[in-house]
């Protein structure tokens, strides 16, 4: 148990090392990031020393070390707009793209689990038919567009729910279901498919045979083993999740970290857009460490394997 | 040698009609998979013969009918099955093209996807070890990033266009295909024909490329097609953020952004296009799942069996 902690914590590490690299080397793709930096009318000698504060003269393994030990104590430069730190701007936005995603977890975890079950208890009958093509049409829609169409019909016809998202109750509905829609529509079909596997296995059939109830058999044999690949998704539709917020929050203006990712990049703003990218890895090498931990505490045998 | 080539053609010739006539049976068997060949192949044709079925250039600004609802012909007295956008432009004809640019760039990223991952793939689970552990490592460094923050930093970096957009989306997804392919070869390359084949000196590029790569291709297929789905939308939403095809080029991701402020009144503008976008991401997505019953050995068989025996009964 503790060996498998300190072997996932380790891991956490080696990734998270290798992000720092990534984010690193993105800005420095094009060359010479001075060029993004200063105005094109510069004199050279302004360049120049533009280079010198910024270390862009040294060797890139010092340049290296130098990036790491500032971004250790959260520090990746102002932004080139706000005039602030960067991570200060995008640790303010956190909380409310942690809502949005969290919101769209729950959308994805509660209602497909219910569909799901009534779609494999009843194979192949109208109600499953129904459940199996909403759901394949719902995982067909592209994020962006099905936002608009919500916007259109909930906020503009019937003018039930604000067009604009906020980390309001009312104003995180749309931009939820947006986001979520995919995932609900993966998990519907990934529960139908693996309940149905596991409810031609012998275990389930003794328990019928021994004369349990259906619901009992269900309960407490099939859907705890069904719903095991649903609880591997979790880190990566949590993952998935992070990069679709920015654009169901570009859809409804949602104030949240992914729009400042997008207006970051609208406006050349790189320190803000490298301070996004390790925030974002940062929360979902966390998130994933949770879920394995989780993952330990129920099933033991994960741990005892590490 | 020719004897060997001839022989091996004619037991095709007599296979073929049994091969043709099982995979229509496979089809048959199963209405979705034929209606997903459908939208993809009544897709890949409009594409190709857009110049031909588009019924307006899909450049062509008019003002004069501008924003004109679906089936109404504008003060030109021309036809608008599906409206005209903002700039007067005839909203079927950008679609039809638009197939052009989605399919080219959904194809195309989806080969360099493929090619890195399958390479990867076939060297970590060949060569084990140290190369194995640090592609493995690489293949978690890059699940850490969201795909969209990946390629939409990227994206921001190297700028825009078409051929940036193939080699964002192409670099950023070969860790599903290296980790499948990776497992499998962990689980060939034990086998005894491949055991045999190293015993006889084969080299190791024949050996990955003759015995073991051809046990791993049902699973690139099936992955390839959902892949297609996957980068049709990624374009569309790198497009409908601006970091994508630029315009005017007909994209769907930029018509839907085009339409993005006429919601309150003119519908048609990104509902179209979005239309598009679910229609072929579906069709695709409905080929991949029945490519994947029909290929995929454990459940070869059974679904068709039971589908067959279902409809006898």
């Amino acid at each position: 148990m503790a060996r498998f902690i300190t072997r996932r914590l380790a891991q956490a590490l080696v990734v998270l090392f290798g992000v720092s690299i990534v984010v690193f080397v993105l800005v420095r793709i094009t060359g010479d990031p001075t060029a993004l930096l200063v105005s094109a009318d510069a004199r050279p000698e302004d360049i120049e020393r533009y280079r010198t504060s910024l270390g862009l003269d040294r060797p890139w393994h010092e340049q290296y070390l130098h990036f790491v030990g500032h971004a250790l104590r959260g520090d990746f430069g102002n932004s080139f707009r706000h005039r602030e730190p960067a991570i200060a701007l995008v640790l303010e936005r956190i909380p409310n793209t942690l809502m949005l995603t969290g919101a769209a977890m729950l959308l994805a975890y509660s209602l497909p689990i219910l569909a799901g079950l009534l779609s494999a208890m009843r194979p192949n009958t109208a109600l499953d038919a129904l459940i199996r093509g909403i759901a394949i049409c719902a995982q067909a829609a592209p994020s962006f567009w099905l936002g608009l169409v919500l916007m259109m019909i909930f906020s503009v016809r019937l003018d039930w729910l604000p067009p604009t998202g906020s980390s309001t109750l009312r104003g995180i509905i749309l931009p939820a279901i947006t986001l979520s829609a995919f995932f609900m529509a993966t998990n519907v079909r990934l529960l139908r498919s693996s309940m149905l596997e596991v409810l031609s296995r012998d275990y389930v059939r003794t328990a019928r045979a021994k004369g349990l109830s259906e619901s009992l058999a269900i309960r407490r044999h099939a859907f705890k083993n069904a719903a095991i690949p649903l609880v591997t998704m979790a880190g990566i539709q949590f993952a998935s999740m992070i990069g679709g917020a920015i654009v169901t929050e570009t859809v409804f203006a949602y104030p949240g970290m992914g729009l400042l990712a997008i207006q970051s990049i609208q406006s050349r703003d790189y320190p803000v857009i490298q301070a996004f990218v390790l925030v974002s890895a940062i929360t979902i090498v966390v998130v994933n460490l949770l879920i394995d931990l989780a993952y330990v505490w129920l099933d033991p045998r994960i741990g005892l394997e590490g | 040698m020719a004897i060997a080539a001839s022989s091996t053609d004619s037991t095709l010739a007599i296979q073929r009609p049994s091969a043709v006539h099982r995979w229509l049976q496979h089809l048959t068997a199963r209405p979705s998979g034929l209606l997903g060949l459908v939208i993809v192949v009544t897709f890949v044709l409009l594409a190709i013969l857009a110049p031909v079925v588009a019924p307006h250039d899909p450049l062509q600004q008019n003002w004069k009918v501008r924003l004109e609802p679906p089936l109404t012909s504008g003060d030109d007295g021309q036809l608008y099955i599906l409206g005209t956008d903002s700039l007067g432009r005839d909203i079927l004809s950008r679609l039809i093209f638009g197939a052009r640019i989605s399919i080219a760039v959904a194809v195309l990223a989806v080969a360099l996807r493929s090619s890195m991952g399958v390479l990867i793939g076939l060297a970590a689970g060949y060569y084990r070890g140290p190369t194995d552990a640090v592609l493995m490592r690489l293949a978690d460094i890059q699940l850490a990033i969201p795909f969209l923050v990946l390629a939409i930093a990227l994206m921001a970096i190297i700028g825009t266009g078409f051929s940036k957009i193939v080699l964002v989306l192409g670099v950023t997804g070969w860790v599903t295909y290296g980790r499948i392919v990776r497992s499998e070869v962990l689980s060939v390359r034990e086998r005894d024909y491949v055991e045999a084949a190293r015993a006889i000196g084969a080299p190791n590029r024949t050996i990955l490329f003759r015995h073991v790569l051809p046990n791993v291709s049902s699973s690139i297929i099936v992955i390839s097609t959902l892949e297609i789905a996957l980068m049709i939308t990624a374009e569309a939403t790198l497009s409908f953020l601006g970091l994508g095809v630029q315009p005017p080029t007909p994209s769907w991701g930029v018509m839907v952004a085009d339409g993005r402020d006429l919601i309150y009144g003119q519908w048609w503008v990104s509902a179209w296009p979005g239309l598009a976008i679910c229609l072929a991401v579906l069709g695709v997505n409905l080929l991949g799942d029945w490519l994947r019953d029909v290929l995929d050995p454990t459940t070869r068989g059974g679904a068709l069996q039971r589908r067959l025996s279902k409809r006898d009964a």
